[in-house]
């Protein structure tokens, strides 16, 4: 039936997934045009690689040899919600072991019982390297998924390599920048801002690590990275006797090493069951894709740790340095990252279902039923959003009647404490209209959002910190959070009247 | 003189050029067309479109164009050294009144000012435009298309040069050099003194460096617009408020010297005798204020600029002054000599034009000569202080830069307080001595017990005699100060000096591990481990 030996070299992208997921034959050469431009395949790429005058000419001839292969039933996902709430737990895993660790050894990956100074290093640079690569994550991820999503592994491959050298580049670059001002103005005393800047370069490649494999969706290897550099620093700290700071830097540096291991051998296998060769990008295309993605990554770090940076320089006269650890401050935002974590895990649940909804009432309402489809979707996601205020504030009340019954002296830190708790629910509902919108190809409105709101961060919290007392910082993370969550869902509820076209754009 | 002196008179010039060069010059870019006088490019030191008619040397007024300077430019230049100043003067005091002069604060209000400014002038127009934000995206993607093409990226550098190189003319600032030469001279020979000795001439400048220090620290302090305008130099080199006052002064000098060129040569039109009327105040500064500009120093360049500004704008003008006053509230007499000089050799000139050619004559030797009064000055004052011993200035500098702050306790004369002041703490001398005595410092379980890991103790063994004592409180007259007056009295402080010395001999005979950390013939400094 088939002549293999005549058949022309298909792009990956055509090719019906080897996994056997929804796959159906193009209807006409005009949908195997736009299967192929959607892969990227211009007619400059169908003239260059597959020998092509133009990409309509390989549609052509790659359109009998498509419509012979058997389409894949389209099944509906079983994926259940919960499973999913569990898929968005998942990426506090690593958070959850070095918990764990500290309980056991009194230290973990990095923190423990050290000076203030060491802390407030230790701090800088993990604080740092989040906001630094936070950035670079997004753009890989969005670029990455993209590739490996129409099954051309080996792009996918090669983008994501690129990008965490990039990342690796970058993380040097602002480490340096950093560096400089923080001993000019001599921030913290020598040595510390080395400290600081070792743990935010390796960190910061932890987390370039730790990305791929969240991209992968493998946080179970991103888990078993952090065991593996727990273990380092206490073969180091406990048996050999290093100092605890050394031991934690060469740990972290085992744990990256570890999920770039992983990360290596997973993209070599997608790429081996895609096959195919990694096409060449431009990088002016990567800049202009991917603009938006790496400047939420960024400014999300910041806004979520601004008001850290701000608590931690409040002046005192009787200071040991410019920067100083707070320590209540700290525990109060480290429990409520608890209730955080507990509420983050449902935006991609509540996401995956929407959009499983969304399709669902597509079907239902057909085309000439817009507006009831308009009014279904408007209605899940004000229900949606229903449920994350309840859960939130739900999660919260817990957390802090547990923090307070356990008979910790809460009332030290209660400002800290409900700032944090409600700084993290709206920041919840913010991500929760992030993601749609991200999925409707709409970043710039989340941009648009997130930057205001760090601003509103930096200001109320340092208004509030300087004039009043360093506690109040957190007041501004709740205003910059309320205003992140505010401004989302005013863009999304707006886009949500015209549901079906953003839809339909994004799909393209 | 040490290389960290060096190295903190390179981050104060910093600061003090990007506080009062730069951010001047962003005022100016972004005034509106009219405040820029009659270049619209609002370049500095472009070259004027036409020529523009001005009073030069040889040519008599409006009979020619002057291809030099522009004449709107430089008073365009002054407008905008007026209004940053007065900018930063209001907004410290305003921040620092609810202690919010601090690094963050202070840097939000430049960027509020200078969006302001830039909304104003319209130079915001084009961000609101979509076509020309994605105009600038489409520059930047190509320019990452093309990133690995080295000779790309050079092109444009080298267009750019070549471009800057046509639009500036060298030539223009002909008139302009020799007073920039005198006036570098100027700031190093004032600087000679304050790279050698730490401590400062003037009794201000103490109190001053402490306003200052409280003001960046967010603590309350006396209002003060002399300190005022230092607090953003302050941030921007990472110096103390000490080092800071100690290196500004020169500078200010500097400043103050072009500023009476500027006002001379506008008002005669000759280069030569504001030449001669800069060496002239530059001497005058040599021996009121040894080339350590003092407030009325400063106040008295706003003052000037004030007279320059009054004919091309009144509201600029007024600006000018009210710096001026925010500086120094009560002019005195040094004010009158600094600001009357320039005006005076001005107006001599105005009357006399004959004096333009005497002026030009003696242009030279009147620099030469304040040049070496600068130098040698602040080494014969005979005015004021010092207030304390060199070797005390230096053993504290070096406690404050070598170890961690707040870690250790300085007991010394107020005056120390000014160096110390939130880097680590004080106590006065008078309050030590009145707190302990000898017999019970001498006990063998006797420790002083501050909560600090070192306490130096700083006893003169010669006790200090200067111009800033008296032999009675009567006899300090306008010295008098209630905070130093128990040092300026030389009896008391004579008698504290002993005690100290004796409390020290005393605990140091019972506690081995008391350590001699600084001494010489005037002066010892104990350590005392905590």
């Amino acid at each position: 039936m088939k002549n293999w030996s005549r058949r022309p070299a298909l792009p990956s992208c055509l090719e019906p997934p080897c996994d056997g997921s929804p796959w159906a034959p193009p209807l006409d050469s005009f949908d195997v045009v736009v299967r192929l431009e959607t892969a990227g395949i211009t007619d400059a790429v169908a003239q260059r690689e597959y020998g092509y005058r133009d990409a309509w000419s390989l549609a052509e001839v790659c359109l009998p040899w498509l419509r012979m292969f058997p389409a894949s039933d389209k099944r509906e996902s079983r994926q259940s919600a919960l499973l999913e709430y569990l898929k968005g737990l998942s990426f506090a895993l690593p958070l959850v072991i070095c918990c764990l660790a500290m309980v056991l050894f009194r230290f973990s990956l990095w923190g423990g019982d050290v000076s203030p100074q060491l802390a407030v290093a230790v701090g800088l640079g993990t604080v740092s390297s989040f906001v630094t690569t936070g950035g670079v994550v997004q753009a890989m991820a969005r670029r990455g998924l993209f590739f490996l999503s129409v099954r051309d592994g080996a792009t996918g491959e090669a983008v994501c390599w690129k990008w965490v050298c990039a990342g690796a580049v970058w993380l040097a670059v602002c480490g340096l920048a950093l560096l400089a001002p923080c001993r000019f103005y001599q921030w913290l005393p020598a040595p510390f801002d080395w400290i600081a800047f070792a743990f935010h370069l390796s960190l910061g490649l932890l987390w370039l690590a730790t990305g791929i494999l969240h991209m992968l969706e493998r946080s179970l290897w991103s888990a078993a990275g952090s065991v593996a550099g727990i273990g380092a620093v206490v073969l180091l700290h406990s048996a050999w006797r290093v100092p605890l700071i050394g031991a934690q830097i060469t740990g972290i540096a085992v744990a990256a090493a570890f999920a770039f291991a992983a990360s290596f051998l997973l993209l070599r296998a997608r790429r081996r069951a895609n096959g195919g060769r990694p096409r060449s990008l431009s990088p002016a295309r990567d800049l202009y894709l991917t603009w938006p993605h790496f400047l939420f990554g960024t400014l999300y770090f910041l806004l979520i740790f601004a008001d850290r940076l701000l608590a931690w320089t409040v002046p005192d006269v009787a200071a040991a340095s410019t920067m100083q650890f707070r320590g209540d401050y700290e525990t109060a935002l480290d429990l409520a990252l608890i209730g955080f974590v507990l509420q983050v895990g449902g935006v991609r649940a509540s996401t995956f279902t929407f959009f499983r909804n969304l399709v669902r009432a597509q079907k239902q309402h057909g085309i000439g039923a817009r507006t009831g489809f308009l009014r279904d979707m408007r209605q899940a996601y004000a229900r949606n959003t229903a449920g994350f205020v309840l859960c939130g504030a739900a999660v919260s009340a817990c957390v802090y009647l547990t923090v307070w019954r356990l008979g910790t002296p809460v009332h030290e830190w209660s400002v800290t404490l409900l700032g944090a708790l409600a700084g993290g629910s709206l920041t919840v509902i913010g991500l929760w209209n992030a993601s749609i919108l991200f999925r409707l190809s709409l970043p710039v409105d989340v941009v648009a959002a997130i930057a205001p709101a760090v601003a509103v961060d930096l200001f109320i919290g340092y208004l509030l910190s300087r004039l009043g007392s360093y506690q109040y910082a957190v007041v501004g993370f709740s205003a910059g959070a309320g205003y992140f969550a505010a401004v989302t869902t005013r863009s999304l509820w707006q886009r949500l009247q015209s549901l079906d076209y953003y839809y339909a754009g994004s799909s393209v | 003189m040490m290389s960290a002196d060096l190295l903190d008179l390179l981050r104060v010039s910093l600061g003090f050029l990007v506080i009062f060069g730069v951010a001047p010059w962003l005022v100016a870019l972004n005034s509106p067309p009219e405040a820029r006088g009659r270049n619209q490019e609002g370049r500095l030191l472009a070259r004027a479109p036409q020529g523009i008619q001005f009073v030069s040397e040889g040519r008599p007024q409006g009979s020619g164009y002057y291809h030099g300077l522009p004449d709107d430019e430089l008073m365009a230049y002054c407008a905008a050294f007026v209004r940053a100043s007065l900018f930063t003067g209001v907004a410290t005091l305003v921040l620092g009144s609810v202690r919010l002069c601090l690094p963050g604060g202070l840097a939000a209000a430049y960027v509020v000012f200078l969006f302001t400014l830039m909304y104003r002038s319209g130079a915001l127009r084009r961000f609101r435009d979509r076509h020309w934000l994605l105009g600038r995206l489409h520059t930047l993607i190509v320019f990452a298309d093309r990133l690995p093409s080295e000779s790309w990226h050079l092109r444009p550098i080298r267009i750019r040069y070549v471009s800057w190189r046509r639009r500036f003319d060298l030539t223009a600032l002909a008139p302009f050099r020799s007073i920039c030469l005198f006036s570098w001279l100027v700031a190093l020979a004032a600087c000679f003194y304050p790279l050698h000795d730490a401590r400062f001439l003037h009794g201000g400048s103490y109190s001053r460096a402490l306003a200052l220090q409280k003001l960046a620290l967010g603590q309350p302090s006396v209002p003060d617009g002399s300190a005022a305008l230092l607090a953003p130099v302050m941030f921007l080199s990472g110096c103390d408020g000490a080092t800071v006052v100690r290196f500004a002064g020169p500078l200010f000098a500097a400043v103050f010297v072009l500023t009476a060129f500027i006002v001379v040569y506008r008002l005669t039109g000759s280069s030569r005798a504001g030449l001669a009327g800069a060496g002239l105040a530059a001497g005058f500064a040599a021996f009121a204020d040894a080339g350590q500009l003092q407030a009325d120093g400063l106040a008295s360049i706003f003052l000037l600029l004030g007279v320059l500004l009054w004919k091309a704008s009144r509201l600029d003008a007024m600006g000018s002054f009210a710096v001026a006053l925010l500086i120094d509230p009560i002019p005195g007499p040094h004010t009158i000599g600094y600001a009357g000089i320039p005006l005076g050799i001005a107006l001599l000139a105005h009357f006399c034009r004959p004096t333009l050619r005497w002026g030009a004559g003696i242009c030279a030797p009147v620099g030469l000569a304040a040049i070496v009064c600068l130098i040698c000055a602040p080494r014969n004052w005979e005015k004021e202080g010092p207030y304390q011993y060199e070797t005390a200035a230096r053993a504290v500098c070096r406690i404050t830069r070598e170890l961690p702050h707040n870690t250790w306790l300085v007991v010394a004369p107020v005056q120390e307080l000014a160096f110390t002041y939130g880097r680590g703490w004080h106590m006065e001398l008078s309050e030590f001595v009145g707190k302990y005595s000898v017999d019970e410092a001498s006990q063998p379980g006797f420790h002083f017990g501050f909560p600090v890991m070192d306490t130096f103790v700083f006893v003169e063994k010669q006790p200090l005699v200067s111009r800033a004592m008296g032999s009675s409180l009567s006899a300090l007259g306008p010295r008098f100060d209630p905070a130093m007056a128990p040092y300026q009295v030389q009896l008391s402080r004579a008698s504290m000096e002993f005690e100290a010395g004796r409390l020290l001999a005393a605990y140091r005979s019972r506690h081995p591990d008391v350590q001699v950390f600084v001494e010489d013939k005037d002066l010892i400094v104990y350590r005392i481990p905590g």
